[in-house]
């Protein structure tokens, strides 16, 4: 741990991902604290002022209502947030089972389980979300579910290869010799030499889930107003291009920072836990 | 040669059977739908009878496994339904519309090889040096954004701020080209209009970067990993000592084993594009599928939306089989029979 | 002129790491002369591979290898010239053959291409036709009886052997004055080795091409080499004509070496004859040196 904690901060690129998300955690999670206008995360109108360019106080400019950008982003990455932490604690699990099943029992139930994965992972996943958000109604609960059911095939499969390849290792053989149970074997010896792997990608896949949630969220296809939303507020504002640019630039690049924050620490971890894909 | 055929037809048939599985999902997905369908597409003033009628038509008073079955025999017979929003067939509405969308999606390809691998060769080869860094920053940046912030992004800075590029569309106003094939870069082509073939490849190419880009950094963030991997081998260590230069065992003996392993994410990477062109398309306003699969989704459009999810995983696992043939070309040890462990 | 094939003198060596340096070469000074064949006999650990490698120019574009002490090759000091030329020497006139042929071979090229592009590095305009000629001719040099076959296949479509005598023939087809093997064949069956051995002794013989033999395996070294140097924990140890060192051993390592060599005799196993606990695997001895930063 403090070897991993040593190389990251020795390391450039680790050490600016583990700033910016610290940054934009820190700002989601005191958005009430930070945000020079909290009010404007809802249905707030300032006709007054709106659709103004950057300037004191509002850094961000205003959007087209009048609300100040930069404080709708603080609160747009705590939602987001919350839904991909939510989404990989439902998705991660699953796509374990799955791939601790199929791949150690092996048979018809590695059939079964890894074609339904592949029919998963057949269909392209921004369709296969926008799919499920189209019959749904746009709330945060049905597109942390519609996210989630594209995202556990990509575990079941990480996890598959992984149980092929230990299950022939000497100590899952040792097990077995002494009678160990299925379970125990799978849970308590296989799973832990997946965990760097699974770690590595859910610190990548915090991004993506991110990154996925604002894709559907600009197509309409995710929260709705007022919540505040990075995707959407980049949708609102593309039809005011290039006047308006601050409409689309600043929730975009915001999307940009978080992304890359969590890509940077993850291909850090990656080296640090030795994981491959 | 043989046991290529043998591995084309045995993913032929693991392709249809998800294919089939996908059909399954998608339509349970179109019947969970809150709300009657019939009702939302004749909207609120038709009667109940005309209500009555369509859902008789549609078979939505029959069981979902019925519905299932009427609606895989219309399948076999390449018949998506009629789409309750442009009151046209579902295959005539995509026939229109896939074609701007592939085009797009190729281009974006060729981008993605065309810059992604290169890049990740040099990275690999200069591993370690300023090089690298620039490179893996720049790769780690594209693939940290979605397609419609680097649109966003590309027509500020190319079609606005340097006016280089047109701001929308597929081509300007002022050529008319037959429609054969739906490519326009194909179709000016065929009608030797050169001019107009000029016209649309410039208005292709900034949307299909932006719809590359995350492509590209994924290319060469994966080529990168797997040269490094590649340059630990002995044969690598044998060729150094046979004195050929460095340039050529990056790009001859180093680069050839490590695209085999590649390929098949890149194939992914290539097929998710589909998904993203909608991204693009948006931002540009591109005559694609993306307006009319938004579109149906929100007008709860069943036929409309089971036809497009349907055609674009065929799309996706054609491009799975290719990449799979691909590597059977690549790969020796495939193409003579001999699975790799 | 009459300069020695190879001279190596107080070649130093060390890898930078996070943890600091590690020596692995602490002087070794070795000598090839013309058409002799030369052992470098150590066990694993004991810098003998590096050794090798740095003969070749290998080790020195390593960026976390510290080097110093002299590389002569036919009189002229390899570290004075330039990368390029000393890459032109490489695959013509000194070439190696690695411990496992499979994976030494590209996986992704025929056998007959991989020899074009080796005859090529000698003649750069050599002709498809011609270089197939020559890559036959060398083929069948190493009693390969199928030359056509094995060129038009892939490494992996070839047993070890076949693969051992295609790296051989590739290894002597430029007609090199120096051929470095390392540990060649131990990857591969006892037989199979032996019989490859056989074939490439006879070549170097044939060509009078001087040889520098790295091995673990005295049994070997005393069948194939004229003269032989025991390197251990970095330092050359014994040297001397190989009939006389196996005769005489003077270090107590050599002895340990040579009673490690299983024999059947009439007193079964032999016993060290001096304290193990001397002899440590040379690796733990390759602390941590010098600043740790």
């Amino acid at each position: 741990m403090r070897r991993s904690l040593a190389i990251i901060s020795a390391n450039p690129m680790s050490l600016t991902g583990v700033i910016l998300i610290a940054l934009v955690v820190v700002s989601a999670a005191l958005a009430d604290f930070i945000a020079p206008f909290p009010a404007h995360r809802g249905a707030v109108v300032d006709f007054a002022n709106f659709n103004q360019p950057p300037k004191w106080p509002n850094i961000m400019g205003t959007d087209l209502v009048g609300r100040d950008l930069f404080s709708r982003i603080l609160y747009a990455y705590r939602i987001s947030l919350i839904l991909g932490v939510v989404v990989l604690a439902l998705a991660v699990p699953v796509g374990i089972v799955a791939g601790l099943a199929a791949g150690y029992i092996g048979g018809r139930t590695q059939f079964v389980l890894m074609r339904t994965t592949d029919v998963f992972l057949s269909i392209p996943p921004l369709v296969l979300a926008m799919s499920i958000m189209g019959v749904l109604e746009p709330t945060l609960a049905n597109g942390m579910m519609a996210v989630t059911a594209m995202w556990w095939p990509w575990y079941s499969r990480l996890v598959f290869n992984i149980t092929l390849a230990e299950k022939e290792e000497g100590y899952v053989l040792a097990a077995e010799l002494i009678g160990a149970s299925r379970l125990h074997i799978m849970f308590r010896e296989i799973l832990p030499n997946c965990l760097p792997a699974i770690i590595t990608k859910m610190t990548l896949d915090l991004g993506f889930v991110i990154l996925i949630a604002s894709s559907l969220s600009f197509l309409g296809l995710g929260v709705q107003p007022p919540t505040p939303d990075l995707g959407s507020m980049v949708a609102q504002g593309a039809s005011y291009l290039p006047d308006s640019w601050w409409l689309t630039v600043f929730p975009g690049l915001a999307i940009l920072v978080a992304v890359f924050g969590f890509n940077l620490l993850g291909d850090a971890l990656r080296d640090i836990l030795g994981a491959d894909r | 040669m043989r046991s290529v055929c043998k591995l084309l037809a045995g993913r032929v048939a693991i392709s249809l059977l998800v294919l089939a599985g996908v059909s399954v999902l998608v339509f349970a997905i179109a019947r969970i739908i809150p709300g009657d369908p019939a009702r939302i597409a004749l909207g609120p003033n038709a009667t109940a009878e005309q209500v009555r009628k369509l859902r008789e038509q549609l078979h939505l008073d029959e069981p979902v496994w019925i519905q299932y079955g009427f609606f895989v025999r219309d399948l076999a017979k390449g018949d998506l339904g009629v789409s309750l929003y442009t009151n046209r067939p579902v295959t005539t509405d995509i026939a229109q519309f896939l074609p701007a969308t592939l085009e797009l999606i190729l281009v974006a390809g060729i981008f993605m090889i065309g810059i992604g691998l290169p890049l990740g060769i040099l990275s690999a080869r200069y591993r370690g040096r300023a090089v690298d860094h620039v490179i893996r920053i720049a790769s780690l940046l594209g693939v940290s954004a979605p397609s419609f912030v680097w649109a966003v992004i590309l027509m500020l800075l190319f079609a606005f701020f340097l006016p280089l590029f047109p701001i929308a569309g597929r081509i300007s106003t002022d050529y008319e080209i037959a429609r054969a094939t739906g490519f326009l870069l194909v179709d000016s082509l065929l009608a030797a209009n050169f001019a107009a073939f000029g016209n649309a490849l410039w208005h292709i190419v900034l949307p299909a970067f932006a719809l590359a880009l995350s492509g590209i950094g994924q290319a060469a963030r994966l080529t990168r990993a797997n040269m490094i991997e590649t340059y630990e081998k002995p044969f690598i260590e044998m060729a150094r000592s046979y004195g050929f230069p460095e340039k050529r065992i990056a790009r001859r003996y180093a680069f050839r084993p490590s695209l085999i392993p590649s390929l098949t994410i890149l194939g992914l990477d290539f097929a998710a594009m589909l998904g993203n062109a909608f991204l693009v398309e948006a931002i540009f306003a591109w005559p694609g599928l993306s307006r009319y699969g938004v579109t149906v989704i929100l007008r709860k459009d069943l036929n409309a939306i089971v036809g497009t999810v349907l055609i674009i995983s065929a799309a996706f696992l054609i491009a799975n089989l290719v990449v799979d043939l691909l590597i059977a070309f690549l790969n020796p040890r495939i193409r003579y029979g001999q699975e790799s462990k | 002129m009459n300069a020695p094939t190879l001279d190596i003198r107080d070649l130093r060596l060390s890898f930078a790491g996070y943890s600091g340096t590690v020596d692995v070469l602490h002087g070794i000074s070795l000598t090839v002369r013309r058409e002799e064949r030369v052992a470098l006999v150590g066990e694993s650990g004991s810098g003998k591979s590096v050794t090798a490698r740095s003969v070749l120019g290998l080790m020195q574009s390593l960026q976390e290898t510290r080097i110093s002490g002299d590389i002569l090759f036919e009189g002229t000091d390899l570290g004075s010239m330039k990368e390029s030329e000393r890459r032109r020497l490489r695959g013509t006139r000194m070439s190696m053959i690695f411990q496992d042929p499979v994976s030494s071979l590209n996986p992704v090229f025929r056998i007959g291409v991989l020899f074009r592009e080796v005859l090529a590095r000698s003649n750069p305009g050599i002709s498809a036709r011609e270089a197939r000629e020559r890559a036959t001719a060398v083929l069948s040099e190493v009693s390969i009886r199928e030359p056509d076959r094995v060129l038009d296949s892939y490494p992996f479509q070839l047993s070890g052997g076949m693969n051992q005598r295609v790296m051989i023939a590739m290894a002597l087809v430029n007609e090199p004055a120096l051929l470095v093997a390392d540990e060649p064949g131990t990857a591969l069956d006892v037989t199979v080795q032996d019989q490859t051995l056989r074939l490439m002794h006879r070549l170097v013989l044939e060509h009078r091409t001087s040889v520098l033999f790295i091995s673990h395996n005295l049994g070997i070294v005393r069948e194939f080499t004229d003269r032989l140097y025991v390197i251990y924990r970095g330092r050359i140890v014994e040297e001397g004509p190989t009939q006389a060192v196996f005769q005489s051993p003077g270090h107590p390592y050599t002895r340990a070496l040579l009673a490690a060599v299983p024999r059947i005799t009439r007193n079964g196993i032999p016993e060290f004859d001096a304290d193990p606990a001397l002899f440590d695997a040379p690796r733990i001895v390759h602390e941590p040196t010098g600043d740790r930063p």
